[in-house]
C-alpha cells in the first residue's frame, strides 16, 4: 500500500475533500476516536468479562471502519465507526449493570450469614437429683 | 428533560407521521425502524426506566428520531437501518442504567439492613449480658476481681463435718440452673477453715468440704472439668481467728464463678 498520501487523502477520500464526485462526506476520523475511547474505557471497566460479545462486536466494526477509511469508503466508515461507539458505550453500560448487581447479591449474602449468627442457642435444662 | 406525557404526544405525532409516510411512499419502512419505534414505546412505558435512566431515555427517543427522520426526509433505506440500529442500541443502554440503578439501590437498603441487624446482635448481648448480671445478683454472688463469688458459710455444713444441709443443697440447686445456662462459665471451689487445730487438719477438713459441694453440683449433671475444688486450709482468713464471729466467717466455702479467660487458681 502507497504511503505517500495520508490515508484519509487517498482515493475517493481526497476527492470528496475537494468537492469533486459528488459526495458530501469528510474521513471520519472523530468517529473513529471516538469510538476508540468508548470501547477502551469500556475494556477498563471490565467489559472483557462482564459483556465480552458486546465488546467484541464493537472491536470489530472499529476494525471495519479503519479499514474502510483507508480505502476511502467514508459513509461506510462513518456508519461503522458510529456503531462501534454505541456497541462500546453499551457494553460499558452492561457491565457497570452487571457489577452492580453483583455486589448488591455479595450483601445479601453477608445480611443472611450475619442473621443467621445472631438465631440464640436453646437453653439446656437444670435437672438436680 | 421532558416529560412523560409530551413525549407520548411526540410518539404519537411520530406514528401518524410513520403511517402518513406509508400512506405516500411506494415502500415500507424497514423492518428495523418499525421494530426500534415498537422498542421504544414499550422503554417508555417502563416506569423503572423512566426514574431510573431519564437521561438514556431521551437519548432513545432522539435516536429514534433520527432515524425516522432519515425514512421520512431522505428516504435513505442504508442510512435508516444504521440509525435503527444505533437507536436499538441506546434503547439497551437506558435498560442497562435503569437495572444498574435498582441493583445500586437494593445494595444500599441491603447494607442499611446489615448495619441493623449487627445493631440488633449487639442489643441482644447486652441484654443477656444484663440478664446474667441479674442471675448473679439473685444467687447473692459479689464482684471480685477472680470472678463472682457465693461464700456458703460455716452453718451450712454438719458440725465439724462434711456433709451439707438439705437447705444448702436447696441453695445450690438454682446455681446449678445458672451453670446450665451459661455453659461457658467455670467454677473454682475454695474451702477454709480457721485456725483452730492443726495445719493439715484444716486443710484435708477444707478440701473435703469444697469437693462435697463438687459432688452434689456434678450430680446435678454439671461436667466435672468445668470444677476446680481446692482446701486452703487456714491460710486465707477474712476476719481475725481471736473471735468467734470471726472465727466462724473464716470457716466458709467459696464459690467463684468464671469467665473463660479469668485464671483458675486461686493466686498470691
Amino acid at each position: 500500500m502507497s504511503v505517500s498520501t495520508p490515508g484519509p487523502l487517498r482515493g475517493w477520500g481526497f476527492a470528496c475533500l475537494i468537492g469533486l464526485a459528488g459526495c458530501a462526506s469528510t474521513p471520519p476520523t472523530v468517529a473513529i476516536s471516538n469510538a476508540e475511547i468508548a470501547i477502551r474505557k469500556a475494556d477498563t471497566v471490565g467489559a472483557g468479562q462482564h459483556a465480552p460479545l458486546e465488546l467484541h462486536v464493537a472491536r470489530k466494526k472499529l476494525v471495519s471502519a479503519t479499514q474502510a477509511l483507508e480505502e476511502g469508503e467514508n459513509e461506510v466508515a462513518r456508519r461503522l465507526a458510529e456503531q462501534a461507539l454505541i456497541d462500546g458505550e453499551l457494553a460499558e453500560a452492561k457491565t457497570r449493570a452487571a457489577k452492580a448487581r453483583q455486589n448488591a447479591n455479595e450483601v445479601a449474602k453477608t445480611v443472611d450469614a450475619l442473621r443467621g449468627e445472631a438465631r440464640p442457642e436453646p437453653i439446656p435444662a437444670a435437672v438436680v437429683e | 428533560m421532558r416529560e412523560p406525557h409530551r413525549m407520548t404526544f411526540r410518539i404519537a405525532l411520530m406514528l401518524a407521521a410513520g403511517l402518513l409516510a406509508v400512506a405516500c411512499a411506494t415502500t415500507d419502512p424497514p423492518a428495523t425502524l418499525t421494530q426500534a419505534r415498537r422498542a421504544y414505546m414499550d422503554l417508555a412505558a417502563d416506569p423503572t426506566v423512566v426514574r431510573h435512566a431519564p437521561v438514556e431515555l431521551y437519548e432513545a427517543e432522539a435516536a429514534v428520531q433520527r432515524a425516522e427522520d432519515a425514512w421520512d426526509q431522505d428516504g435513505d433505506e442504508v442510512e435508516t437501518e444504521h440509525l435503527a440500529y444505533v437507536a436499538d442500541r441506546h434503547i439497551a443502554i437506558a435498560r442497562a442504567v435503569a437495572e444498574q440503578a435498582l441493583a445500586e439501590g437494593e445494595a444500599s437498603q441491603l447494607g442499611e439492613r446489615r448495619t441493623q441487624v449487627l445493631l440488633d446482635a449487639r442489643e441482644v448481648a447486652l441484654a443477656a449480658r444484663e440478664q446474667e448480671i441479674e442471675a448473679l445478683k439473685a444467687l447473692n454472688a459479689r464482684p471480685t476481681r477472680r470472678g463472682a463469688v457465693i461464700t456458703l458459710s460455716d452453718v451450712l455444713f454438719e458440725f465439724g463435718g462434711t456433709e451439707l444441709k438439705p437447705g444448702a443443697i436447696r441453695e445450690l440447686q438454682r446455681l446449678i440452673a445458672f451453670l446450665h445456662e451459661y455453659p461457658d462459665r467455670t467454677l473454682a471451689i475454695e474451702g477454709h477453715t480457721d485456725s483452730v487445730g492443726t495445719e493439715s487438719f484444716n486443710a484435708n477438713l477444707s478440701h473435703r468440704r469444697a469437693h462435697a459441694v463438687k459432688n452434689i453440683l456434678v450430680r446435678g449433671r454439671i461436667e466435672p472439668r468445668r470444677i476446680t475444688s481446692n482446701g486452703y486450709g487456714e491460710t486465707y482468713p477474712v476476719a481475725s481467728n481471736s473471735s468467734a464471729s470471726g472465727r466462724q466467717r473464716n470457716r466458709r466455702v467459696d464459690l467463684v464463678i468464671q469467665s473463660p479467660n479469668v485464671p483458675a487458681k486461686r493466686q498470691r
